[in-house]
């Protein structure tokens, strides 16, 4: 049965990791979605602001709720416009695209694990070093997620292409 | 990496729009090409090089600084 899972998974990456390669022997990025997307990208993120802003002034039950709510739909809006096709979607556009990945990346992670050791030390400056590292699981997720599956692409790309 | 796709393009008689419109990209990518901004993909050149009837060589051509 182990044998089973494992050989049907091992199929299931292999044929995901082809369509990858392919995309990228095109010179794709990734499936983009409609150039329309991007104004319904805006109104979402526009439309959570603004009832974040409400539901900030409304001292509700659910107040917390939805405020966090309307933060990841802040977060939906903002990745529907990263995956948005430019009106003039031509080589150029997809290298500068690729660019932006990279160094939304790098630049992104780099900026968030300096912010934790920052903030530690600014704490230890003022001897209020807290017991334990206040490490957030989702953070961890996150960016252990990014690295993960760079290293792994980046393996797989150098066999495959 | 310099060019000479604004010189094929004044002997062929076409501005930077219709040259566009004949290889399939926009506008703004043939002028940063010919503000040597950036630098083509094999496809493209070949494109050109089909188009304005002569060699890659004779619209691109590598400098010392490229070596």
């Amino acid at each position: 049965m182990f044998v089973i899972i494992t050989n049907i998974l091992y199929a299931m990456k292999n044929s995901i990791l082809k369509k990858l390669c392919e995309f990228d022997k095109k010179g794709l990025v990734f499936p983009l979605l409609p150039a329309s997307i991007l104004w319904i990208g805006i109104g979402v993120c526009t439309f959570s602001i603004l009832t974040m802003t409400i539901v900030a002034a409304q001292a509700g039950d659910h107040a917390l709720f939805f405020k966090e709510l309307c933060m990841h739909f802040i977060l939906v809006g903002l990745f529907m416009m990263t995956l948005a096709k430019d009106k003039h979607e031509d080589e150029r556009i997809k290298r500068l695209r690729y660019r932006a990945f990279a160094f939304a990346f790098v630049l992104g992670t780099f900026t968030l694990l300096m912010m934790r050791i920052v903030v530690v030390t600014i704490n230890s400056i003022k001897d209020e070093l807290p017991q334990e590292w206040e490490y957030n699981q989702s953070f961890f997720f996150i960016i252990s997620s990014y690295l993960f599956y760079y290293l792994m692409y980046f393996q797989v790309f150098k066999k495959q292409l | 990496m310099k060019n000479t796709v604004h010189v094929q393009r004044a002997i062929h008689h076409m501005n930077q729009t219709e040259l566009a419109q004949a290889i399939g990209v926009s506008r703004q990518t043939i002028s940063s090409i010919e503000k040597n901004r950036y630098v083509p993909s094999t496809v493209l050149a070949l494109k050109m090089s089909r188009l304005f009837k002569v060699p890659v060589e004779d619209i691109f051509i590598l400098e010392e600084s490229d070596e």
